[in-house]
C-alpha cells in the first residue's frame, strides 16, 4: 500500500471517527440513544457487520468506516412510522434468532428468504442512503454543490 | 377586553395601515411608503429578517439530522402540514404546526399557514403566469359566480409595474391565453421537454403549447433588483429555506426592506388583528383593535385607509369579525355573502412515464422552475361535459439508473452512478367552481387562545372537478402516447382541498354590491376606506397560480386609493 493511499484513508478514518459519538467502544452499552427501537449491544455489532455486507470497506471507506449502521438506527428510530418500526424490529429479532442457528447467515441470504427480505431490504436501504447522503460520499464521491449557479437542459453524459 | 393603548393616539395613527406582510401585504406597504405615507404593517407572526433569519440556507444535506425528512413524531402532531411538499426539515420553522392554529374542517381541509414577515411568499412556488381574458370573461361565458368587475386591459399595465420590480424569468410565447410579461430571460427547457414541446405543436396543431414556466426569479438582475440589494439567482433551488442571494420574489428580500428603507413603514410583528374598527357616525372604518400575542393585550390603531392582505381565509376572518350596529354580520356584509363562495385549484392529477429517447444527454445544475401547459380545455368554447379546464405542470428528469446487487459490486454502482432512463411527469392545476355552500364561517362559540373565533371550513370537490381529473389523465395520456413515453401510469391523490394551497374567493370582486363584496378598485362596496387585495378577493380561480394577480391588483388598488385620498374621497 503506498503512502497516499494510506494518508487518505487516515483522512477518511479521520471523519468516520468525528461522525460516531463517542462512546462507541464502550463495552456492552449500545453506542446510540435510542427512544423507541429496542436492540441489544450484540445486535448493534452484528448490524455493524451486515452493513458492511452491503457498503464494504475497499481500498476506500464502507459501512463501517462511516457508521453507517448508526445513522441507520437513528432513521428507523426516529422516522420510520410505527407500521415500519414494528416490522423492522420483529425482523431483526427473526434474523437474529436465525443466525444464531447459522451464524454464517448474512443479509444478502436473507434478502432471499421470505421471511427475512422485509428486513434485509429496510436494512438495506438505510445503509445506502447512509451512504449516498454521507459527506464523504457528496463531496468525494458524487459532489453535491450547494450553489450550481445554473441549469443547463441538454448536455452529453459524461 | 382590555385594552392597553398606552402609546397616545397621535403614535397609534397613520397614513395607512396593511393587515398583514405576505406577498400583497408587501407590496401595499412598498406602494403606501413610495408615496411618502406613513404605513403600518400588522404581522401576526413573528419578524423574519432577510438573510439574517434563514437558518437552515446554507447547510449541506448531511448537516441535516434526518436528511430533510421529518420524523414520525413530527408527523404524528402534524397530520396536516405534515402532507406540504415544502415541509421538511430544512423549512419546517416557517410553517404553522397543526397544534399552534386549529380550525374546525366541516369537511377535509388541509391548511397551510406561513404565520411570520413575509407570510408564505418566503416558501411559494414561485410560479407567475398572467391571466388574460379567457380568465376574467370564464364567468360570464360559463354562467357561473358573477362577471369579474375588470378585464385583462384593467391590469395589465400592473402585471408589467409588478413584474419589473419583482423579476419575472419567461419566454415570450405570444400565446392570447398566457399573455406575455416583462421577462428576463427563460430558463431552459431540457431535451426531453423540448422534444415533447414540439411533438405537441405538431400533432395538436399549436393548439396544446407546452413553455417554460414564468418564475419570479432573477436569471438576470436589473438595476432594481440590484437596488432592493437582490441578486443573480444561483439555481441552487433550495427556496423554501429563504434565498441568501434574494433570487426569487418575497416580501422579505424584496418589498419589506425597500418600505424599510424609505422610513415610511412601521413594521409590527406579533399582532394579530382582531377587528377593524367602524365609525357609524362617520360611515367608515377609523382603524383596527390589534391583540400582541405575546402579552395577549389590546391596542387600537388609525388610519384613514385599511389595506386587508391577511392572506384569503384570515382575511374572511377579520372581516367576519368586524361587527358594529351597522354590520352585524361583518364589515361590509350586507348581502351576506361574506365567507361564501370560496374556491381553490384541483391538483388531485398526476401523470407519470418514461422517454426512452435522448440516451446520451442529460442536464447539469438545478432549476428553480418547470415546464408548463396553459389551459386548452374549453378555452375558445365548450367542448367537454364539465366547465373550465387545467394547466399543468410538465418535467423531465434523467435519474440513475438502478443500482442492484451486494458488496464491492453495489459499491462500485454507487460510487459512479449511470444515468437510467428519462423520466417525465405532469400534474393537473384545474380550476374549481365557487359555490355559494363553498364557504368558511367563524365557529359560534369555540376561540383560539388569543380570543379570535376559530375558523370553520367547509369546501370540497364536485362533479365538475371529478369529471375534470378524469379528463386530464385522458388527455395527458393520449399526449404521452403521442409522445412515444412508455410505462405511462395515472394517480388521482384524492388529496384534501387547501393542500394546493390557493385558497380564494369569500370577498369577491363584482360589479353589483348585490352580489359581490368589492367594486373594481377592490373596494368594500359597503366600507370604501376598506381594501382587499389579497386572495379573498378573488371571484373565480382560473387555473394560473394567483399571487403575480395579487400583486397587480395590490398596486393597482393602493394607486386608486391614493388617488382618492387626494381628491378627498377617503379621509
Amino acid at each position: 500500500m503506498n503512502r497516499r493511499i494510506v494518508l487518505k484513508q487516515m483522512i477518511w478514518m479521520g471523519a468516520a471517527i468525528a461522525f460516531m459519538p463517542s462512546c462507541v467502544y464502550k463495552q456492552d452499552k449500545l453506542s446510540i440513544q435510542l427512544k423507541r427501537l429496542q436492540i441489544s449491544p450484540d445486535q448493534e455489532k452484528m448490524l455493524a457487520s451486515l452493513a458492511d455486507e452491503v457498503v464494504p470497506t475497499t481500498n476506500t471507506p464502507g459501512a463501517a468506516d462511516l457508521g453507517l449502521h448508526l445513522f441507520a438506527l437513528k432513521m428507523a428510530d426516529d422516522c420510520f412510522d410505527d407500521a415500519s418500526l414494528q416490522k423492522f424490529s420483529a425482523g431483526l429479532k427473526q434474523f437474529t434468532e436465525a443466525k444464531s442457528k447459522k451464524a454464517t447467515l448474512g443479509l444478502q441470504q436473507a434478502a432471499d428468504d421470505a421471511a427475512l427480505k422485509d428486513f434485509a431490504r429496510m436494512y438495506k436501504s438505510l445503509i445506502v442512503r447512509g451512504y449516498t447522503q454521507s459527506e464523504y460520499y457528496m463531496t468525494k464521491l458524487v459532489p453535491y454543490q450547494l450553489i450550481p449557479g445554473g441549469y443547463k437542459g441538454c448536455v452529453p453524459v459524461a | 377586553m382590555g385594552y392597553l393603548n398606552t402609546k397616545g393616539l397621535k403614535e397609534r395613527t397613520f397614513d395607512a395601515i396593511v393587515i398583514g406582510s405576505g406577498i400583497s401585504g408587501g407590496w401595499a406597504a412598498k406602494e403606501f411608503c413610495d408615496k411618502g405615507l406613513n404605513t403600518l404593517v400588522l404581522e401576526r407572526g413573528r419578524d423574519v429578517k432577510h438573510n439574517k433569519d434563514y437558518p437552515t440556507t446554507n447547510m449541506y444535506p448531511w448537516q441535516f439530522e434526518h436528511r430533510g425528512q421529518l420524523t414520525n413524531e413530527i408527523i404524528k402532531e402534524n397530520p396536516v402540514v405534515s402532507k406540504c411538499y415544502a415541509f421538511r426539515e430544512d423549512a419546517m420553522h416557517f410553517f404553522v404546526k397543526d397544534k399552534e392554529h386549529p380550525y374546525v374542517q366541516e369537511k377535509p381541509f388541509d391548511w397551510i399557514r406561513g404565520y411570520q414577515v413575509g407570510g408564505k411568499s418566503l416558501l411559494w412556488a414561485r410560479q407567475t403566469q398572467r391571466w388574460s381574458d379567457f380568465d376574467f370573461e370564464g364567468p360570464a361565458r360559463d354562467g357561473f359566480a358573477v362577471d369579474w368587475p375588470i378585464r385583462y386591459k384593467d391590469l395589465a399595465p400592473w402585471y408589467s409595474y409588478v413584474e419589473k420590480f419583482a423579476g419575472i424569468t419567461g419566454n415570450k410565447d405570444g400565446l392570447p391565453q398566457l399573455p406575455d410579461g416583462e421577462f428576463l430571460p427563460p430558463h431552459e427547457l431540457n431535451c426531453v421537454e423540448k422534444y415533447f414541446s414540439g411533438k405537441m405543436a405538431t400533432v395538436y396543431n399549436n393548439s396544446r403549447p407546452v413553455i417554460i414556466g414564468r418564475a419570479a426569479h432573477l436569471t438576470k438582475p436589473q438595476q432594481i433588483h440590484l437596488d432592493q440589494g437582490r441578486a443573480q439567482c444561483q439555481s441552487r433551488d433550495l427556496c423554501q429555506r429563504g434565498c441568501p442571494f434574494g433570487g426569487y420574489f418575497s416580501s422579505n428580500a424584496s418589498t419589506i426592506p425597500w418600505a424599510l428603507r424609505t422610513g415610511k413603514l412601521t413594521l409590527q410583528p406579533n399582532s394579530t388583528v382582531h377587528s377593524i374598527i367602524y365609525d357609524d357616525k362617520a360611515g367608515k372604518a377609523t382603524g383596527v383593535r390589534v391583540i400582541d400575542t405575546v402579552s395577549k393585550t389590546t391596542t387600537e390603531y388609525f388610519a384613514p385607509v385599511i389595506f386587508v392582505n391577511a392572506a384569503a381565509l384570515n382575511t374572511n376572518l377579520v372581516l367576519l369579525n368586524s361587527t358594529s350596529s351597522r354590520f352585524p354580520n361583518g364589515l361590509g356584509n350586507d348581502n351576506g355573502l361574506l365567507g361564501k363562495y370560496v374556491a381553490f385549484h384541483n391538483y388531485r392529477g398526476h401523470v407519470n412515464a418514461k422517454y426512452e429517447g435522448f440516451p446520451d444527454s442529460t442536464t447539469e445544475g438545478r432549476r428553480p422552475n418547470s415546464g408548463y401547459i396553459p389551459r386548452f380545455r374549453n378555452l375558445h368554447k365548450q367542448e367537454t361535459n364539465f366547465l373550465r379546464g387545467y394547466a399543468a405542470g410538465f418535467g423531465a428528469y434523467r435519474p440513475n439508473a438502478p443500482m442492484n446487487g451486494w458488496g464491492t459490486d453495489l459499491k462500485a454502482q454507487l460510487d459512479k452512478p449511470k444515468p437510467g432512463v428519462w423520466g417525465v411527469g405532469s400534474h393537473m392545476m384545474g380550476e374549481t367552481i365557487p359555490k355559494e355552500n363553498s364557504m368558511v364561517s367563524l365557529d359560534p362559540n369555540q376561540k383560539d387562545e388569543w380570543g379570535m373565533p376559530v375558523m370553520r371550513i367547509n369546501m370540497f370537490y364536485d362533479d365538475n372537478d371529478e369529471k375534470m381529473v378524469q379528463d386530464y389523465h385522458e388527455q395527458l395520456v393520449a399526449m404521452f402516447e403521442a409522445a412515444g413515453f412508455t410505462d405511462i401510469s395515472t394517480n388521482d391523490s384524492k388529496q384534501a382541498p387547501g393542500l394546493d394551497i390557493h385558497e380564494m374567493g369569500g370577498v369577491r370582486m363584482g360589479k353589483d354590491p348585490k352580489t359581490s363584496l368589492l367594486n373594481k378598485w377592490n373596494q368594500l362596496h359597503a366600507c370604501k376606506n376598506v381594501f382587499v387585495t389579497d386572495g379573498a378577493c378573488m371571484t373565480s380561480t382560473s387555473t394560473q397560480n394567483p399571487s403575480l394577480t395579487y400583486m397587480a391588483l395590490t398596486a393597482r388598488a393602493v394607486d386608486y386609493a391614493l388617488a382618492e385620498m387626494k381628491k378627498g374621497n377617503l379621509k
